[in-house]
């Protein structure tokens, strides 16, 4: 048992790219609690995808000693997608280090981060990284922690957590700064699931902060949300591995196993507590992450129908924020419809399940929830626009808007103020950081955000802009359903919801689009646009007229043979709608149109 | 046992922009120390087959021509003391105009050559250099008027269109050209972009102006309707002949014969298996012929399959009963569904006892190959 005062739990909050897990292997290296030899690097980003991408997607929490010091590190994603798991990273804490890179400023999500853990009172560590880059320009960053929030010059550490330096000072200011645990190991257990895992041998594996009482082998725990009770198998602490222990008390971080089968029986953010003695209210936890942008995954076969189901299983067995339920589209037949945190969240899952588990899927433009209110009086919400009632019947539809926050150089700003007027953006504030540098809010719907609109700020601003946002309700607004006919038939998958006086002309893009896309077959195929029954825009595609091997190759049978069959298996990739085989880009088309 | 042969000479002077054949630039030094590896594997495959009876021989590349005449000639000595070569055999020499001279046509004449295919591919200046030919058009002028007078009566002429920066208006005037040389055979190709290629990186990188798809087709149909004109058939998917002057070679090839393949990179198919020498010139000439080559035994199927696909480039078809009597088994019982899609669609139809590409089909033939794999 460690006493509290003893205990320090911390977070580390950046933008991201700022150098987070680059500080983290260093605290980790500098307190021994990997020895430097199995250093590599981001040792916390665990996933391939995580690594290749150079970002964090999961929270994952690991225990170092300094001092006589017991320091939980609990690390934080970096994307805008994955701002819920922050919060309930922070909820663990009472500590952060704020990390500003001394060659870029402070950027949207520094500022998010920090509000989220002054709204969760926690301590915050200002640090100034990268100084060791030729450009960086710390006595900037110096004065925008001042400026913007309100630090005094002699709490900023300076540091290169590339080089190493400053890595000592923040340890100490760790220490120092962060308040430790306040809690009882003899009051009723409260213990707050900050994330969870499903291992393959083990079940789920529950991250805890205990916040009162203790948590024991073989002691029955019971779920205050969800209701559930099991038997503890082990506790322990967290390192690279699991380290078992009799016990976590009060203020301490780690695991629990206790045979859960699956990750719906313990929510994240729910309380655990002792089932003979339950404490008399759960910890306040935070809303369940809502899923933002749905869209349908579907196997190009569909007898790999199950096994998608398999393996979106086991992918939300790892990740709570992942919605799905089964979709039946009438061209692409039997699939799921998925709802994601955003569109990083998306890709990241539609990459993982062909990466990891092999398959060939179709996933449909991402669409919001909209909100339609019917004649009747009645609401209903459709994350799909198959899902979108006869219009007869439809009195209003409102759909999501955003707050927008976007951090951009004075000389981008032009160009920034002219997509945030093309996206539908509401113009609110424009406020300076600093003499060259102005943070633009907007309201916006979030149908406008799910598309390129990312793509299009960081091409706008050479990439200096960075964006923060967050939902503040529905709103009504004037939008139409666009459907597409392929060789006259509707294909449902196709079809999209959007701004009426924006509908006429992405119509006549998506089947110029389409037309490029989708292969020639040997019959002619007409592409139409409409809405309801009014067709808005046609395009042809030709028909194949030449397919022909001419070159000889010799006596070489074997390469002629291999190149029909190539040709053969690229038709197989694609999915067959009535006569006309359509690949995976056709229903994404939709989102890459300007 | 009776054959063809075919025999890969892998030099050039310099490597075609196109070109992703087995053939090295700048090894030249190693070319006699090859001749010797290629001769001490047709000495391997006589004694295999016990001197089998050859029907066509074929010597292609690579630059054949590269080679000095006494290399020529005591490559053919080999050749048939190691082989039974029928005195009416078609022994075919491939030819690059860039490197073409009276003796080594009187060298190959001597050793019994009596077809020449010349790699003329465009009669557009420009375009030969765009295609990275060490040659330019009068240069195939003239060696074209040196075949005819070193005596051969049997030339072919190699033509390529679809060419990156060509037109309609070129190809038709190399066609033109081509027909006013008068030889006895012209193939033409559709140059496709093949991967490791200098012209694949360009297409890469966006530099390469390639014909319409449309443009492509016109191309084809130009070709196909001024060489009749021309009194040439139209005999197989890219060749045209006079009458009776087919390549009885590559007919073997299309027909499913037995071939054996010497040299680099050379294929051979025996006995329903398909082997293919490696194309490294360094294990080549390690001589060690047993392991530079892979096998593939065809199942029953592979046969059926490649029989149709390689039967169907041929205008006339192929003859459903070399078919049954080949597998035993009826072409229209097992492709019964194939083949009345294929019907239907205008794709395929009878002629007689033989199946063939309609002229619909023609245009499409992978399309309709594909439907048998």
């Amino acid at each position: 048992m460690t006493e509290t005062s003893k205990i320090r739990n911390f977070s580390i909050i950046a933008h991201i790219d700022h150098g987070k897990s680059t500080l983290a292997d260093r605290l980790l290296e500098e307190t021994k609690t990997i020895d430097k030899r199995h250093m590599r690097e981001q040792v916390l980003d665990t996933m391939d995808l995580e690594r290749e991408r150079g970002i964090t997607i999961k929270s994952q929490a690991i225990r170092m000693k300094y001092k006589d010091y017991i320091l939980n590190l609990i690390d934080t994603p970096g994307h805008v997608d994955f701002t819920y798991e922050v919060s309930r990273a922070l909820a663990a804490c009472e500590g952060a280090i704020l990390i500003i890179d001394a060659t870029q400023g402070a950027e949207a999500q520094t500022l998010a981060n920090a509000n989220l853990a002054l709204a969760n009172n926690l301590k915050i560590i200002p640090v100034v990284n990268k100084i060791d880059m030729v450009n960086a320009e710390p006595k900037n960053i110096v004065e925008e922690f001042k400026n913007i929030f309100g630090f005094s010059e002699n709490e900023i550490i300076l540091a290169s957590a590339k080089e190493g330096t400053g890595i000592r000072q923040i340890l100490d200011a760790i220490v120092e700064k962060v308040p430790p645990p306040s809690g009882n190991d003899d009051a009723p257990l409260q213990a707050l699931i900050f994330d969870s895992k499903y291992d393959a041998y083990r079940g789920v594996v529950v991250y805890v902060r205990v916040f009162n009482g203790r948590i024991k082998k073989g002691m029955v725990i019971s779920m205050m949300g969800t209701g559930a009770d099991f038997e503890v198998q082990e506790v322990g602490t967290l390192k690279i591995d699991y380290i078992p222990k009799d016990e976590l008390s009060a203020g301490e971080v780690g695991y629990v196993i206790a045979n859960i089968k699956n990750l719906q029986e313990t929510r994240v953010g729910d309380t655990i507590t002792d089932e003979k003695s339950p404490a008399s209210k759960p910890l306040p936890g935070y809303k369940p992450a809502k899923p933002m942008v749905f869209c349908g995954f579907f196997p190009v076969s569909a007898e790999k129908y199950h096994e998608l189901r398999d393996a979106i299983e086991k992918l939300r067995l790892n990740d709570a924020s992942l919605f799905f339920e089964p979709e039946n589209s009438v061209a692409l037949g039997l699939g799921f419809r998925c709802g994601f945190l955003g569109l990083l969240h998306l890709e990241i899952i539609q990459e993982r399940l062909e990466r990891e588990y092999g398959l060939d899927i179709i996933a449909t433009a991402p669409s919001v929830v909209y909100k339609v209110n019917m004649t009747n009086d009645t609401s209903i919400f459709i994350d799909s626009p198959t899902k979108l009632p006869n219009l007869s019947e439809v009195r209003s539809i409102e759909e999501p808007y955003l707050k927008i926050t976007i951090f951009v150089p004075q000389k981008y700003v032009g160009g920034v103020l002219e997509i945030c007027q093309d996206k539908r953006g509401i113009f609110k504030n424009m406020e300076y950081l600093d003499p060259t540098r102005i943070m633009l809010t907007y309201e916006m719907p979030l149908g406008e955000v799910i598309t390129e609109f990312h793509d299009l700020l960081k091409s706008a601003t050479k990439g200096y802009a960075s964006m923060d946002y967050e939902i503040i309700g529905y709103r009504g607004s004037d939008v139409v359903k666009v459907d597409i006919l392929l060789n006259q038939e509707p294909v449902d998958a196709l079809s999209f919801i959007v701004a009426r006086d924006k509908s006429y002309y992405k119509g006549k893009a998506l089947v110029e689009k389409l037309k490029v896309v989708i292969p020639r077959h040997q019959f002619e195929i007409p592409i139409q646009a409409a809405i309801g029954s009014r067709v808005i825009a046609r395009e042809t595609i030709p028909a194949m007229r030449k397919n022909v091997l001419q070159k000889c190759y010799g006596g070489d049978v074997t390469r002629k043979k291999k190149l029909l069959e190539k040709q053969k298996e690229g038709k197989k990739r694609m999915k067959r709608i009535g006569r006309v085989d359509v690949p995976q880009e056709a229903f994404m088309a939709v989102l890459k149109i300007k | 046992m009776s054959c063809s042969l075919y025999l890969h000479i892998p030099f050039c002077r310099k490597k075609c922009n196109y070109c992703d054949f087995p053939s090295y630039a700048g090894k030249e030094n190693l070319i006699p120390e090859y001749m010797e590896a290629l001769k001490a594997e047709l000495g391997y495959y006589s004694s295999i087959y016990e001197r089998p009876s050859i029907t066509t021989v074929y010597v292609g590349g690579g630059t054949p021509t590269l080679l000095p005449e006494e290399a020529i000639s005591s490559l053919f000595g080999s050749i048939r003391k190691d082989f039974d070569v029928r005195p009416d055999a078609e022994i075919t020499f491939e030819a690059n105009p860039g490197t073409v001279t009276k003796e080594k046509l009187k060298a190959l004449m001597n050793a019994g050559v009596n077809r020449i295919s010349l790699g003329a591919q465009t009669f557009t200046d420009n375009l030969l250099k765009k295609l990275g030919r060490i040659h330019l058009e009068h240069e195939i002028n003239e060696a074209y008027e040196m075949v005819r007078d070193a005596g051969f009566k049997n030339v072919n002429l190699d033509l390529m269109f679809a060419l990156p920066g060509g037109n309609i208006k070129d190809w038709q005037e190399t066609l033109v050209k081509a027909v006013k040389l008068n030889p006895e055979h012209i193939s033409t190709y559709n140059l496709q972009i093949e991967e490791g290629t200098p012209f694949h990186i360009d297409k890469l990188e966006g530099d390469l102006l390639m014909p319409e798809e449309e443009d492509e087709l016109k191309m084809y149909e130009v070709a196909i309707a001024f060489l009749k004109e021309n009194g040439y058939e139209h005999y197989e998917i890219s060749n045209f002949a006079r009458k009776g002057l087919e390549s009885a070679h590559n007919k073997a090839y299309w027909t499913l014969q037995d071939y054996i393949g010497a040299g680099a990179g050379a294929h051979s198919f025996i006995n329903n298996s398909r082997i293919e020498n490696t194309p490294s010139l360094e294990k080549y000439l390690t001589k060690d012929f047993s392991n530079i080559k892979t096998e593939h035994v065809n199942a029953k199927k592979e046969t059926m399959q490649e029989m149709i696909f390689l039967g169907l480039r041929l205008i006339k078809g192929f003859n459903l009963n070399d078919f049954t009597r080949r597998f035993g088994i009826s072409f229209r019982e097992i492709y019964k569904k194939e083949l009345v899609e294929l019907m239907a669609d205008g794709m395929l139809e009878m002629d007689g006892k033989n199946v063939k590409l309609t002229e619909k089909g023609l245009f499409l033939a992978n399309e309709v190959f594909k439907k048998f794999l």
